[in-house]
């Protein structure tokens, strides 16, 4: 990688416009897009922007705190606090609107005033979002070298100083980074929007969708995501321009460990009431019998009971097996279009990321018509491909960071034995950046595994199913047994991957250490 | 690098053909409630042909497809255009006429929404407030009961509709008020509002939540009471006896236009109205068929609507601007 300079042939480039791109100005050619901006517009842009505000804040305020705890002192189940954003990519939004039925709902076990309301969508979207500014976060701290905070604590011991001074400054790039990904996510939520926010509210996906579906419109749909592209392309262009500026600090070192805080405690309290009950109901609601209240294993003893299921048009096996291979597929090209294009990180970083404001379903509205215009491309590439546009952006910063985190004095060193780029790539650089590997493909994976809007308006035949199509088709055929045993499942393969991410981080953590 | 772009470069040029004799375009539940598998088969054997039955979404995700492929087309058969779709496939010119000779099989002629065959009829049921008879003991006999004055507090919060703007339940339910109310229907969406629960995106999903408990009133089918009872033996849901009564949606299929297998798709067409088809309707798609074939015994719980509502006086190429109101009245921003 350290001989590798592909300027505007950056591969990550070529691939973006190859497969975002074309797709998305394709739909521009054949429709032009008009705009109406109109009062109900305006409503859905200021509570878009309202709702994205406060959920980002909220969701770093937690995310801030965990991932100091998880960096800075040795507290327990650390290796399940950095596998959480595994599950905030994975868990589908349906599941977690059951289990929050089941919680907080009418008949629910807690039944508290929060569902159908602001409140609601916020909850949900801190759920999904803190863990991802606790991983940017705690990322961070290991930048922020011991001898720096000693420093530091000698010349004052206020906290808030510390936190104000040195984490704050030190972190802002990290912190910065994840801003942008929670917002653009909060901004373009619609399920979770609309039927926990108890149709009060609405984003501008919605229109799209109306547009697209409802009255068939394209020329207006299409106008609504140009639209949707501005408002975040400039947003994500305005907080990486800030990034670069303050992005000083690099590499990983020896960090200073704290006592687990009193404050720590109330944190997971808080924590295992609010975020960890909710994605452990979502992990037993498919062994309940909703009828009689008790522990059944019929759920998911149909799911698997025959070679094909109706409501999915093939069996769940498949369904499963075919998720497996797209996330797979996606990963391994993520990671190797963002190994060959790490040499130009920072450049295209912000390019990158401001794809992030394209949504999966313009891009599927894209694909659609370059497939009926040229040539109608398989599911088992053409929905890897879509994800890998998808998860780019994070796994490419992922092996940024890991990049950039390499000693200059070990390349030297390299160079010094008499190694050829290869070998240095092979013995020096990869290894080195094995952690950060293994997160960007498991980051990709859960993308690809969970993605719904996309698949579900490009997938036409029950073999290319997978399972985000089987959740949602079990309950469209009111099957809601199996969906929430599905739910369940997908659960237990979220926490079978992060063990073995946790794990695979643990082995090459100490490589690269 | 060069492999890379040799890499992308094979990704794009590859393609697969479709090599079905028939490939059909339909909507989800077409396949997953089971009716896809009951009749292709028998169509196949008797046609000795192969068929392909592509999915997308709802009915609308369908035409929307068939209209983005208009000047490729890949289907031969769409079903699901009801007479809410019927306008715009239509206008957009996607479908050919046929008149089967099977079509003097339809029991009642006003079930034939297209006068003109670019569809063909073959199940229908009414769109219908269900409610749960346990905890609603006196089911209001008027819509207007749930707007006026004073029926707020009693219904308050107890209502899961569907959203018009990206379901077709939630559309027809709009259409439906509009056809009641005219351009008054704002004023009742600004009385109703208080007892809406949530909004969702789709049916399936207000049907996990009332199925849950969580409101006592939904905007669905009335035949959801002979689901219930066929799926659970339970019978406390109920379908509300409204003096305005409830509008019927009327699912066709239609010859797509550009088609290579001209006779094949008209002898599917003329299929649908045969017993073989009908017959399986019920238990699938949970609607009734359009011939007389007996009905499975749980129907007997279905609703029987005492009005239909027409829903001509609906003008299509203004639901956008009532839509737009809609919004400007539900949305609290």
């Amino acid at each position: 990688m350290g001989k590798r300079n592909f300027g505007i042939l950056n591969p990550a480039i070529v691939f973006i416009i190859a497969f975002l791109i074309v797709p998305v100005v394709w739909v521009f050619i054949l429709y032009p897009p008009v705009f109406s901006m109109d009062l109900s517009l305006k409503k859905i842009l200021v509570f878009s922007f309202e709702q994205s505000f406060l959920s980002t804040i909220l969701s770093f305020v937690l995310g801030f705190l965990s991932g100091y705890l998880v960096s800075k002192t040795n507290m327990a189940f650390k290796s399940f606090f950095l596998s959480l954003p595994t599950i905030s990519f994975i868990l589908p939004g349906l599941s977690l609107v059951m289990a929050m039925v089941v919680l907080f709902g009418k008949n629910g076990i807690f039944h508290i005033n929060l569902l159908y309301s602001i409140r609601a969508i916020i909850f949900a979207h801190v759920l999904y979002n803190f863990p991802i500014f606790m991983k940017f976060t705690a990322d961070g701290f290991q930048t922020i070298q011991s001898s720096i905070e000693e420093d530091f604590d000698l010349l004052s011991s206020n906290k808030l100083q510390k936190i104000t001074y040195l984490y704050i400054p030190m972190l802002l790039p990290y912190i910065i980074s994840a801003a942008a990904m929670v917002f653009i996510y909060c901004f373009t939520s619609f399920s979770i929007v609309l039927l926990l926010g108890g149709g009060k509210y609405a984003t501008l996906e919605v229109h799209i969708y109306m547009y697209l579906k409802r009255f068939m419109d394209f020329n207006k749909a299409s106008g609504m995501i140009l639209l949707q592209f501005f408002v975040l392309a400039a947003f994500t262009f305005l907080l990486f321009r800030f990034k670069s500026e303050t992005e000083k600090i690099s590499g990983e070192y020896k960090i200073k460990k704290y006592k687990f805080p009193l404050w720590g405690y109330f944190l997971m309290v808080f924590l295992a009431l609010f975020i960890f009950i909710p994605l452990f109901t979502v992990l037993v609601v498919g062994f309940i019998d909703f009828d009689s209240g008790k522990f059944t294993l019929k759920y998911m003893k149909e799911l698997f009971s025959s070679s094909y299921n109706p409501a999915i048009g093939t069996s769940i096996s498949r369904s499963i097996l075919n998720s497996v291979i797209y996330a797979g597929l996606t990963a391994i090209i993520t990671t190797v279009i963002s190994l060959l294009s790490v040499k130009n990180g920072k450049k295209i970083s912000s390019i990158l990321i401001s794809t992030m404001a394209i949504t999966p379903i313009s891009i599927a509205f894209g694909y659609l018509l370059l497939q009926n215009n040229f040539f109608y491309i398989n599911k088992y590439i053409l929905l890897p491909l879509i994800y890998s546009v998808l998860s780019l952006p994070i796994a490419f910063n992922s092996i940024l960071r890991g990049y950039e985190s390499i000693s200059p004095s070990n390349l030297e060193s390299a160079a010094l034995d008499g190694a050829n780029a290869f070998q240095t790539l092979i013995f020096v650089e990869l290894p080195l950046m094995a952690r950060s590997i293994a997160t960007a493909m498991i980051f990709s994976f859960s993308i690809a595994i969970s993605e719904v809007g996309a698949t579900l308006l490009l997938y036409d035949e029950g073999k290319y199913s997978n399972i985000s199509v089987a959740l949602v088709r079990f309950i469209s055929s009111r099957k809601l047994g199996e969906a929430r045993a599905l739910g369940s499942l997908l659960m237990m393969i979220t926490f079978g991957i992060f063990f073995a991410v946790s794990f695979l981080q643990k082995k090459f953590g100490e490589i690269s250490d | 690098m060069k492999k890379v772009y040799i890499f992308l470069s094979l990704i794009i040029l590859i393609s697969v053909a479709f090599s079905a004799d028939l490939t059909i375009y339909a909507y989800d539940s077409f396949v997953s409630y089971g009716l896809s598998a009951k009749v292709i088969p028998a169509f196949e054997k008797m046609y000795n042909c192969t068929v392909k039955v592509v999915t997308s979404g709802d009915a609308a995700d369908v035409l929307s497809k068939l209209i983005f492929e208009k000047k490729h087309p890949r289907a031969d058969i769409i079903l699901g255009i009801d007479q809410s779709l019927l306008p715009k496939a239509q206008e957009e010119g996607v479908l050919i006429p046929y008149k089967p000779p099977t079509i003097s099989n339809i029991k009642n002629k006003d079930l034939i929404f297209d006068k003109d065959f670019y569809v063909t009829p073959y199940d229908y049921s009414a769109i219908a407030i269900i409610y749960d008879s346990t905890k609603v003991k006196n089911p209001p006999k008027r819509l207007h009961d749930f707007s006026e004055e004073g029926s707020i507090g009693e219904f308050e919060r107890s209502f899961i509709i569907e959203d018009p703007r990206t379901s077709s339940t939630g559309m027809m339910f709009f259409q439906y008020i509009y056809s009641i109310y005219g351009e008054d229907c704002i004023t009742f969406w600004d009385n109703f509002k208080e007892n809406i629960l949530t909004v969702t995106k789709g049916w399936d999903e207000a049907f996990s939540l009332f199925s849950q408990g969580e409101a006592p009133f939904m905007v669905s089918y009335a035949t959801d009471p002979a689901y219930f009872y066929y799926t659970k033996k339970e019978t406390k849901y109920k379908v509300l006896q409204l003096e305005n009564g409830f509008p019927v949606q009327i699912e066709g299929a239609g010859i797509v236009k550009g088609t290579e297998h001209l006779e094949l798709a008209r002898k599917f067409i003329d299929f649908i109205l045969t017993k073989k088809f009908q017959e399986n309707i019920p238990l699938t798609q949970w609607m009734y068929p359009v011939t007389n074939v007996p009905l499975p015994e749980c129907y007997k719980y279905a609703a029987k609507i005492n009005k239909i509502v027409n829903l001509d006086n609906v003008p299509p190429k203004k639901m956008e601007y009532w839509l737009k109101k809609w919004e400007n009245v539900i949305l609290e921003y």
